[in-house]
């Protein structure tokens, strides 16, 4: 598949921004050269400064007052997909990490395999070996993931760099999402017999600024997710 | 007669409240319970001994601090349950003023 023949379809591409402002619109127009035909939203999730967009310009742009967290900027993503009927919606992050090439590929993979969500594992995040408790917890992660979605959990379950179809978009409509939702979706999908496709991308190094990811967010993430794991595995026993 | 005097207080303060509105009505029914149960418990000997005798808590008076204990953690428990659902009522609302804001984007680039 070319890019023409992607760009027939109608793809949504959702780049959160906390903080990342200038980032996400070189992100952005990066995006607008390799896929024209694409239309971009930046939900900016209350940064301190705000992105200067004016209504002329390509993008979609919509800034939260407050920040609401990941979660909430997905949903309203999710939700103009669903209003506006595009077929795929790509998720990017605004700190210029995620490979904008592989768009296609993941795309590709959304059509011709029919998966309902497709996930760029990232095979080059547990370089810094400094970051043993971290490396830990993402294995962590990763292990629950695979044995509560019986082994069809993607191999990097906080990866935010992923596209779904409308079908995965209409059952995610449907859950509260908290901040940091990956795990939480990508299980969500896996145990609603979604088809979950994985592709192998080379993270980049970050544009600007640090992570959103503080020692306390961390932790309450870890909290959040074991809750979570354990709803979801009183869920499907009950079922 | 200090018991019903420190509760008609905590009731003159939480009317005070829903008077000037800094408190809605609905969310101070748990605490208007409360103060039932212990100026009932307060003025009750007899039901404090028997309470006591039933949880085998030698030291009577004990009882009274057990169950403010048990009281604060339901107070507690429904106001979390309060702010979840203002929080979740909030969420709906960000996400239908965003999806209004987007639709008119999306109006104003189609026509442009």
């Amino acid at each position: 598949m070319n890019k023409n023949e992607i760009e027939e379809e109608k793809v949504l591409i959702f780049i959160p921004s906390y903080n990342d402002n200038l980032s996400a619109l070189k992100v952005a127009q990066e995006i607008n050269n390799d896929l024209p035909k694409a239309d971009i939203l930046i939900v900016d999730d209350g940064s301190k400064e705000e992105i200067e967009i004016n209504k002329f310009s390509p993008f979609y742009h919509y800034r939260l007052e407050t920040n609401y967290g990941l979660g909430v900027c997905t949903h309203i993503a999710v939700d103009f997909m669903i209003a506006h009927n595009y077929s795929y919606l790509v998720r990017v992050d605004a700190d210029g990490q995620h490979p904008v090439k592989e768009i296609i590929r993941m795309i590709d993979k959304l059509k011709l395999k029919n998966a309902d969500c497709v996930v760029g594992s990232r095979q080059n995040h547990n370089d810094k070996k400094n970051d043993i408790v971290k490396n830990m917890v993402k294995k962590y992660y990763n292990l629950l993931s695979k044995l509560i979605t019986q082994n069809k959990a993607p191999a990097d379950v906080n990866s935010g760099f992923f596209a779904i179809n409308l079908k995965s978009a209409n059952l995610i409509k449907c859950q509260i999402l908290e901040r940091f939702p990956e795990p939480q979706i990508y299980i969500l999908l896996c145990n609603s017999n979604m088809k979950m496709v994985e592709i192998n991308i080379m993270q980049k190094e970050r544009v600007t600024n640090r992570t959103t990811l503080t020692f306390f967010h961390a932790l309450r993430m870890f909290y959040r997710f074991n809750i979570f794991l354990l709803t979801e595995l009183i869920r499907s026993s009950r079922k | 007669m200090i018991q019903i005097t420190v509760l008609f207080c905590i009731m003159i303060i939480i009317f005070i409240l829903l008077y000037y509105r800094l408190v809605q009505v609905d969310l101070t029914f748990p605490w208007f319970l409360s103060l039932i149960i212990l100026g009932f418990v307060g003025i009750n000997h007899d039901l404090v001994v028997k309470l006591a005798s039933f949880f085998q808590i030698y030291n009577e008076p004990l009882v009274i601090v057990f169950l403010t204990f048990f009281i604060l953690f339901g107070l507690v428990t429904v106001l979390l349950i309060g702010y979840t659902n203002l929080r979740l009522k909030q969420i709906q609302l960000v996400r239908k003023i965003a999806e209004i804001e987007l639709m008119n984007q999306s109006f104003f680039k189609k026509n442009k």
